[in-house]
């Protein structure tokens, strides 16, 4: 059981700056993951939560207790690695019960702790066996039960299911899922998929460049992005960006305009937004957030001004990609491709021009020149 | 199909090439004197008289190099110390150094590493004088100790590049999972490091022991009584006494091999592991 708190914690590697004055408060039996692209810091951090990398400034604290400069095999952590490091002279039993033995657990308890262990990862068939005669899954079970043995206070784990094949993968995070449910420990958990974070998480936090670009629930990093980097890394596929202007018409209705379309913009929105320094703005709008309306014969603009239709966006299908369940087409909108999400039985194909509509209430607003979000969070 | 032919065919032509002096040696020396002057590639009456000249305690024999023959066991073991000390010596400040140069960045590292091999292209001819007038000016000569610090000079830049190279595909994680799992720097070196690298260390210390076994130049130059003389110097004394039976210097020369061969043989698994081979967590 541990609450881990970093303050300011900042990590340089000669020039390169890895982590960035992040300051983070990951709550007991929380389920956190760090998310973002490779070289974000995500791994880095970890590490010094785990005490592999010592911080160039800034502090650890494990409950009350600064752990700083404690070093890890003094802190109370287990750690899964991405290659799952199990030691590869060991038979499975002595990688489980090799912490125990470091940490001076007697023989007779050991054994009845890697039993335990090993029937929690469903792992007891394979106990005499050495790692290399396991499978990529079995070796993921394993380093599993070599971090859970120990009943740590807080558990990381650094991109777990990176190296599984795709189906194993759907398998493993389950398994994770329950395994928080079961051992209430902290988890930490690093990984760059999206999908992963989505799905795992209790909180997210999404890094790029060492710095946290925001910090929130699954559902509010989807559906409130604090940036164009947040909402074009999480989700598949990636939100639309369109350039854009915010006007006001002669009777006070907010729109976006910009090449090849033009969206109103609800007046809720318009309540909760920050003033926005110019005009310029980056609309967002998610694939499964268009409409699709009638088949058009032109794409030519009409929307003249003070004569446009507020919600119309012209399109033509570029690319056609089904999906079995969903059907992806990808469609040009003034020059910047869109993806857009449907019903496999839509016809539309490559060459078909089309009206698109935005859900007003589903689009984002981001500054057109620092990619923040224009609407703060309620 | 062919080409896999070929292959074969050329491996053979090397294995032939490369075993039939030892073959030929190991032969005559199980004839009797009078088959070697008539050109035999195999014994027909073998015996194993030849070697008793080796094994003769007592030292009743009066036959031609029975002097130089009685004094082999004493050298061999001579050649076991030195050669065990050089390995030794290649294990713990070899194994240290590759860990350094593969784990830990500093400055200049690339630069000491160019040092270590550059210092393997000095013929050992061009430093035989100054070595010999440094270990005279110490009061090393005749000791094992001078034949081992020279051993060591050259089979250690060797030991370090291959341990260096052998090291890097040592996972990291598995260093960090170990720190993780309670062992302290040290404790992850010794109990997960070390044992996980065995081929490499086993391969490079073998290579070391052989080497320096095989080491003529520098044994002969700092060694001058059986108190520290080598095996493969006191076999060179044969050339020296006038009318030694071949069959006996063959005899000789089968003894000076064998060890080696047995090391070799022993340990091929981890030596190809060791030198072809690398680690996965």
């Amino acid at each position: 059981m541990a609450r881990v708190r970093l303050k300011n914690l900042t990590k340089h590697f000669g020039d390169v700056v890895a982590v960035d004055n992040v300051t983070l408060d990951i709550a007991d039996r929380e389920f956190l993951t760090l998310l973002g692209p490779s070289g974000c810091g995500k791994t880095t951090l970890l590490n010094m939560i785990a005490g592999l990398e010592s911080p160039t400034a800034g502090e650890v604290w494990f409950d009350d207790r600064n752990v700083t400069a404690v070093p890890p095999e003094r802190r109370d952590i287990a750690m899964v690695f991405q290659t799952y490091a199990l030691y590869p002279h060991m038979s499975v039993f002595d990688n489980v019960a090799f912490g125990l033995k470091m940490r001076g657990v007697p023989a007779e308890d050991r054994k009845r702790l890697v039993l335990a262990a090993s029937k929690t990862m469903e792992i007891e068939h394979l106990l005499d066996r050495k790692p290399r005669a396991l499978s990529g899954g079995q070796r993921q079970r394993v380093a599993l039960a070599r971090a859970i043995v120990r009943d740590p206070g807080v558990f990381l784990l650094d991109e777990p299911l990176s190296n599984l094949d795709a189906q194993l993968r759907v398998v493993m995070r389950t398994e994770l899922k329950r395994l928080h449910g079961e051992l209430e420990m902290t988890f930490v958990y690093v990984t760059h998929d999206q999908a992963e974070s989505l799905i795992l998480a209790d909180r997210i936090v999404v890094m790029q460049d060492g710095q946290i670009q925001q910090i929130g629930t699954p559902e509010s990093i989807y559906d409130c992005p604090a940036n164009t980097f947040v909402a074009g890394f999480v989700g598949s596929p990636p939100i639309n960006l369109l350039r854009g202007t915010l006007e006001q018409s002669a009777e006070g209705a907010w729109r976006v305009v910009g090449e090849g379309y033009a969206c109103g913009v609800p007046v809720s929105m318009i309540e909760r937004m920050k003033p926005p320094e110019g005009r310029e703005v980056f609309l967002g709008v998610r694939a499964e957030d268009i409409g699709i309306g009638e088949a058009t014969s032109s794409i030519e603009p009409d929307a003249a001004a003070g004569n446009f239709d507020p919600t119309g966006v012209r399109a033509k299908v570029v690319v056609r990609e089904p999906m079995g369940s969903d059907l992806y087409l990808t469609v040009d909108v003034g020059g910047t491709n869109v993806k857009v999400r449907t019903r496999p039985e839509n016809l539309l194909d490559r060459g078909d021009n089309v009206g698109l509509y935005f859900d007003p209430g589903k689009i984002h607003l981001f500054n057109g020149e620092s990619g923040e979000s224009l609407i703060s969070e309620s | 199909m062919w080409r896999r032919a070929s292959l074969y065919i050329y491996a053979l032509a090397a294995v032939i090439y490369l075993t039939l002096p030892f073959a030929w040696v190991a032969a005559v020396s199980f004839m009797p004197e009078r088959e070697v002057t008539q050109q035999r590639w195999w014994p027909e009456e073998p015996t194993i008289g030849n070697y008793s000249l080796y094994f003769d305690v007592e030292g009743q024999s009066a036959d031609v190099g029975a002097a130089i023959a009685r004094q082999f066991p004493r050298a061999i073991v001579n050649s076991l110390i030195i050669g065990t000390a050089v390995m030794l010596l290649n294990l713990t400040c070899g194994s240290l150094a590759a860990y350094a140069l593969a784990r830990l960045p500093f400055r200049g590292n690339l630069l000491l590493l160019l040092f270590y091999l550059g210092s393997r292209s000095v013929p050992g001819v061009a430093i035989m004088i100054p070595m010999y007038l440094l270990m005279r000016s110490y009061g090393l000569l005749d000791t094992h100790l001078s034949v081992i610090l020279s051993h060591t000079t050259f089979t250690l830049p060797f030991t370090i590049w291959i341990l260096k190279g052998y090291f890097q595909t040592v996972p990291l994680d598995l260093e960090r999972a170990a720190r993780v799992d309670g062992c302290t720097p040290l404790g992850a070196l010794v109990r997960v490091f070390l044992p996980v690298t065995t081929p490499g260390l086993v391969a490079v210390g073998i290579f070391a022991f052989i080497a320096s076994w095989g080491e003529f130049l520098f044994a002969l130059l700092f060694t001058t009584t059986i108190a520290s003389r080598p095996v493969t110097v006191l076999a060179s004394d044969f050339a020296q006494e006038l009318q030694v039976p071949f069959t006996v210097i063959a005899a000789g020369g089968v003894l000076v091999i064998l060890l080696p061969l047995v090391l070799s043989f022993l340990f091929q698994r981890l030596i190809i592991q060791g030198i072809g081979g690398s680690v996965t967590g």
